[in-house]
């Protein structure tokens, strides 16, 4: 597949991570509210499921990681957007601080499975993404905002399959984060941020 | 009361027109049966944006990719690493296979990877089913 870039699993950046914060609209304190509450929500777990024993569990333990695998390669993506030289400084820091966010909820997931007694996927060696098409600024945020849309789906699909209303909370608190990615991306590329009411 | 005249004449032009004018060029022409051909599919590669979370027409992601799905046995997409579940499934891919698998994945295949409840719509499902159809290698959206 030479039209594909095969995107090795990004390192953490510290570099990266410590771009200097400009004041912008875009930065906020949320994302911290976010995350404390997620795990709060998670923490809880601990005490109902004391191991991966019945049917009902390794179905929400399928669940979780097939979301950890989706923020995997989001991490991946945000991080090939974020070398691709074609990001300015204050888009550079959005998509940093995006990509943060997405780390943060692997982070979340991966307790949440811990505390069901399982193992939490790890992301692959190798991600392919399609960057001949990433030649702008636009190209990458369009892929990103593709990428954060479809997250929206799949979070919205999965709740429902959730025994423990307390998993349904997390990925809705983690849903509404990548519904602001996407919002917040559609506006930077000019588009209705919000273009309709409902979304599945 | 004069709107309330008015309304019912400026029905039955446009419907005049719509039926006399270019619906019916287009219909003479073949035109229109392609159109409404196409129409299903554009409509169901917007709708495809549902699926961009997991999927992509031309490589694998955290699902598999979609190009040539149509006619393919499931579990078999070069390259990806499918649940077991999925791949003694012996489903192969068609438009009945893909509407079941839609509306439930996890019912029709408990222990899919595909962890999403399904689109329940089925008009819905018909419209992604079209655009799926279409992804034949060497589509542009597979590239």
């Amino acid at each position: 597949m030479s039209k594909l870039f095969s995107q090795q699993v990004p390192t953490p950046s510290t570099s990266m991570l410590a771009v200097p914060s400009r004041r912008s609209f875009f930065r906020s304190g949320g994302q911290l509210t976010l995350s404390a509450m997620t795990l709060t929500m998670l923490s809880g777990l601990n005490a109902k499921v004391a191991s991966a024993s019945d049917k009902q569990t390794m179905i929400d333990i399928q669940i979780i990681n097939t979301a950890i695998a989706a923020e995997h390669e989001a991490v991946a993506a945000y991080q090939l957007g974020a070398e691709s030289g074609l990001l300015s400084t204050p888009i550079l820091n959005v998509a940093v601080q995006f990509q943060g966010h997405h780390k943060e909820h692997i982070d979340a997931l991966t307790k949440a499975v811990m505390s069901l007694g399982a193992e939490a996927v790890d992301p692959l060696s190798k991600y392919e993404f399609p960057v001949e098409k990433l030649k702008s600024e636009t190209d990458v945020l369009t892929f990103a905002a593709s990428l954060e849309r479809g997250a929206v789906s799949a979070y919205a699909g999965a709740i429902p399959l959730f025994e423990q209303r307390e998993l349904s909370k997390a990925a809705a608190s983690i849903l509404a984060d990548e519904a602001m990615h996407w919002a917040v991306l559609r506006q930077v590329l000019g588009l209705d941020p919000v273009p309709g009411a409902f979304f599945s | 009361m004069i709107c309330r005249r008015a309304v019912p004449v400026f029905v039955y032009c446009v419907l005049s027109i719509w039926n006399s004018g270019t619906y019916a060029e287009e219909k003479a022409s073949g035109l229109l049966p392609e159109v409404q051909k196409t129409m299903p599919v554009q409509a169901g590669k917007s709708l495809y944006a549902m699926c961009l979370g997991c999927h992509s027409p031309g490589y694998n992601r955290t699902g598999p990719k979609h190009c040539g799905v149509y006619g393919r046995l499931a579990g078999s997409q070069e390259g990806y690493q499918y649940s077991e579940a999925l791949k003694s499934s012996s489903l192969r891919w068609n438009r009945h296979t893909l509407d079941l698998f839609l509306e439930a994945p996890t019912k029709i295949v408990p222990g899919t990877s595909m962890t999403f409840a399904g689109i329940s719509d089925a008009g819905v499902r018909a419209q992604l089913i079209d655009y799926l159809g279409t992804l034949a290698p060497g589509h542009k959206d597979c590239e």
